[in-house]
C-alpha cells in the first residue's frame, strides 16, 4: 500500500493564517492499535515516499508520531483505549507556502517505522484531514 | 481439631462509668492473614467452647467475624507488614495491617456488672473457611482488648 | 534534601551510590514473581498488558461523550506510586529523568546507565532490560530495544517551543507527540527482522523496559517546567475531579509536585525564616 493521499484539501487563506497564530493540519480516525511509526506529512507532493527528503523544498510540513498498542486485535484487552484518535500537526510555514499558490492542497502522509528506512505498508489508517488557521490558546495579553 | 480459644485474665470493671447507654468490647490488632472465622465472645464463662450456646445465660456477648486472606500468596516478604508510611507516600496501608473489630455488647456488659466487679472475656473462634496454606488451630491473634462504655 | 522532598536528577548526573540504589531497587523488583504486588511485572502491567490503565491520545471516559486527555496527570500518579514501590526495596532510590535533548543523548543515544551490560560491580545491569510475562501465546522473555540514530531524538528547541503554548490541552497534545517519538525511537525495529520491534515502541509492553520510567520522568519534568511558566488555569474544569485509576488520586491532586513529595530543582538550599525571632 502506498503512502496515504488526501486530495483537494481546502486551505485557509493567507490572511487568516496571518491573523491567527498558527496553521494546523489535523487528521481524524488515526488508528493506534498496531505498531508505532512516524507519519511524515507533505503538502502538494503527491509522489512523496519514504526516501523523500523531509525538507521544505519537497513540501515537508512536519511529522506526527503514533505510539501504537502493538498487540493483535484478537482478545483485545484494551477496549476503548484503542479507539481511533485525532492527531494534529502544527505546520504554519508549510501551510502558508501552500496557501500562497492555491486554495487547496494534496496532503500526502508517509508512515515510516522507527529507526527510519523502509515504509511501513498498511500502518496508517486515517479517515479524514483538515487544515485550518487557529489561535494556539495562549492567553490574551492584558491591554 | 477446634481452633484455640482465648481467655483473658480477670479484668476489673470498677473504672467503667456505670451510667452508659452503650458498651463495646473492642479487639485491637486483629490478625486477618489466615483463615476466615467467627469469634464468639463470652463474659464470665471461661469454659465456653464451640458447643456453648450463644445465649445470654451462657454469657454470650456477641461475635465478630474475620474475612481472612487465606495465607501468603506472594514471595518471601510479601506479607510483612511494613512500618509507618514514609512522608508523601499516597499508597494505602499494607493489606495485612491488623484490624480493629468492635462488638456492641451493651446488655452483656450490664449483666456482667450485675454479677460483680470483675469479668473474664473468652473468645471462641470457629473457622468458617480455610485453605491449605493456613493454620486452622491458631487462627485468633490480637494485640489487646478493651471494654468501652458511652453515655 | 530540604523539606524532606525527593530530588529527581538527570540520569547522567547520578552519583555512583545513587545509581547503585536505583539498580538495587529495580533488580529486587525484577526478582519477584509476576503475581507479587511488589514486582516489576506487576507494576509495569498497570500501563499496558494486561491492565491497560494508561491514558494516551484520544481516550474517552467516564461515561460521557467528551474526550479527555489525562496523559500527563495519569503518568505523574503512576510514576509516584512506582517510585515509592522502588523505594520499598531500596529507600535511597529515586527515579531519574533521561534528557533526550542533551548533547550527550544526541551523540550517544541511550545513556550508559541503561545500555551498559554490567553494573559497576560486574553483575548484570538491571537497567538494560526487564522481564516480560507471557503474552498471547508468546513465552516470558526479557525486553528488546533497537534504538534509532541519536540525532533523531527530539531537540531542546522543540521542548522550548512547547513552553510557549498557553493551553494545557494543546500542550498535552504536542508534548505527547514528542513522547510518542521517543517511544518509537527507543523501541525501534530489529534490523534483522522488520516484523519485530523493541518493547518501548508499543504501549502494550513499553513499561517493562527500565528506560520507560526515566523517559516518563523527563515528560513529567517538562510538564512541571511548563506549569511554572503557564500555571494551571487552562486545565479544563471538567478534568480536575477525574480519578486517575487505579491510583487514589484525582487530576487536582497531582498538580503540585511538592505536595507529592518531590522536586526537579537542579539544586536548592534553604534557611530558617524569622517567624520565631
Amino acid at each position: 500500500m502506498s503512502p496515504k493521499k488526501f486530495e483537494s484539501v481546502p486551505l485557509p487563506s493567507p490572511e487568516s493564517i496571518d491573523a491567527a497564530r498558527r496553521a494546523v493540519v489535523e487528521f481524524t480516525g488515526v488508528d493506534q492499535a498496531g505498531p508505532s511509526y512516524e507519519a511524515r506529512v507533505f503538502l502538494n507532493n503527491p509522489d512523496a515516499g519514504p526516501e523523500t527528503p523531509p525538507t521544505a523544498e519537497h513540501g515537508y510540513a512536519g511529522s506526527f508520531h503514533v505510539y501504537g498498542y502493538g498487540l493483535s486485535p484478537e482478545g483485545d484487552p484494551a477496549g476503548s483505549a484503542r479507539l481511533p484518535m485525532r492527531r494534529s500537526l502544527v505546520a504554519t510555514d508549510a501551510v502558508r507556502r501552500a496557501a500562497a499558490s492555491g486554495d487547496a492542497a494534496t496532503v500526502t502522509v508517509v508512515p515510516v517505522l522507527p529507526g527510519g528506512g523502509a515504509s511501513a505498508p498498511d500502518l496508517l489508517t486515517a479517515d479524514g484531514v483538515s487544515i485550518r488557521a487557529e489561535d494556539d490558546g495562549a492567553p490574551t495579553p492584558n491591554p | 481439631m477446634a481452633a484455640k480459644k482465648y481467655v483473658s485474665p480477670t479484668i476489673s470493671l470498677d473504672p467503667l462509668d456505670p451510667d452508659f447507654h452503650r458498651a463495646d468490647i473492642e479487639f485491637h490488632g486483629v490478625d486477618h492473614s489466615g483463615a476466615s472465622f467467627e469469634a464468639a465472645v463470652f463474659l464470665n464463662n471461661p469454659g465456653a467452647d464451640e458447643t456453648t450456646a450463644k445465649e445470654p445465660e451462657q454469657g454470650y456477648a456477641g461475635s465478630f467475624h474475620i474475612f481472612g486472606h487465606g495465607g501468603c500468596l506472594g514471595d518471601a516478604g510479601h506479607c510483612d507488614v511494613t512500618g509507618p508510611p514514609r512522608p508523601y507516600d499516597p499508597r494505602p496501608a499494607h493489606p495485612l495491617t491488623p484490624a480493629k473489630k468492635v462488638v456492641i455488647a451493651t446488655d452483656a456488659v450490664r449483666r456482667a456488672l450485675g454479677e460483680g466487679p470483675d469479668v473474664t472475656v473468652a473468645v471462641v473462634p470457629k473457622v468458617t473457611s480455610g485453605t491449605g496454606r493456613v493454620d486452622l488451630e491458631d487462627v485468633l491473634k490480637f494485640e489487646r482488648l478493651a471494654i468501652v462504655t458511652y453515655r | 534534601m530540604a523539606d524532606g522532598l525527593t530530588l529527581r536528577k538527570e540520569v547522567s548526573t547520578l552519583q555512583p551510590a545513587e545509581l547503585a540504589a536505583l539498580r538495587d531497587g529495580y533488580q529486587k523488583m525484577m526478582a519477584f514473581s509476576g503475581g507479587d504486588n511488589r514486582s516489576w511485572i506487576y507494576w509495569a502491567g498497570y500501563h499496558g498488558f494486561p491492565n491497560f490503565y494508561c491514558w494516551h491520545h484520544g481516550r474517552t471516559g467516564f461515561g460521557d461523550q467528551q474526550t479527555y486527555d489525562l496523559f500527563l496527570p495519569w503518568h505523574r500518579a503512576y510514576l509516584l506510586y512506582f517510585e515509592h514501590t522502588v523505594r520499598d526495596q531500596d529507600p535511597a532510590a529515586s527515579v531519574p529523568w533521561w534528557d533526550w535533548t542533551s548533547g550527550q543523548s544526541h551523540t550517544s543515544g541511550v545513556p550508559a546507565a541503561f545500555s551498559d551490560p554490567t553494573a559497576a560491580d560486574g553483575s548484570a545491569n538491571p537497567l538494560l532490560q526487564g522481564p516480560v510475562p507471557p503474552i498471547q501465546g508468546d513465552p516470558a522473555r526479557q525486553t528488546l530495544r533497537f534504538p534509532g540514530p541519536p540525532d533523531q531524538l527530539p531537540t531542546a528547541n522543540q521542548v522550548t517551543a512547547l513552553m510557549g503554548l498557553g493551553s494545557f490541552v494543546d500542550f498535552t497534545s504536542q508534548v505527547q507527540d514528542l513522547h510518542d517519538a521517543v517511544h518509537g525511537w527507543a523501541g525501534g525495529t530489529d534490523p534483522a527482522n522488520q516484523q519485530r520491534s523493541g518493547d518501548m515502541g508499543n504501549i502494550g509492553t513499553s513499561a517493562f523496559d527500565p528506560i520507560f520510567w526515566s523517559h516518563h520522568v523527563m515528560i513529567d519534568r517538562i510538564w512541571y517546567l511548563w506549569q511554572i511558566q503557564n500555571g494551571n488555569d487552562s486545565i479544563p474544569q471538567a478534568y480536575l475531579s477525574k480519578p486517575l485509576s487505579p491510583f487514589a488520586l484525582t487530576v487536582a491532586d497531582v498538580l503540585d509536585i511538592q505536595q507529592l513529595g518531590y522536586e526537579y530543582a537542579v539544586s536548592s538550599v534553604s534557611a530558617a525564616g524569622n517567624s520565631n525571632a
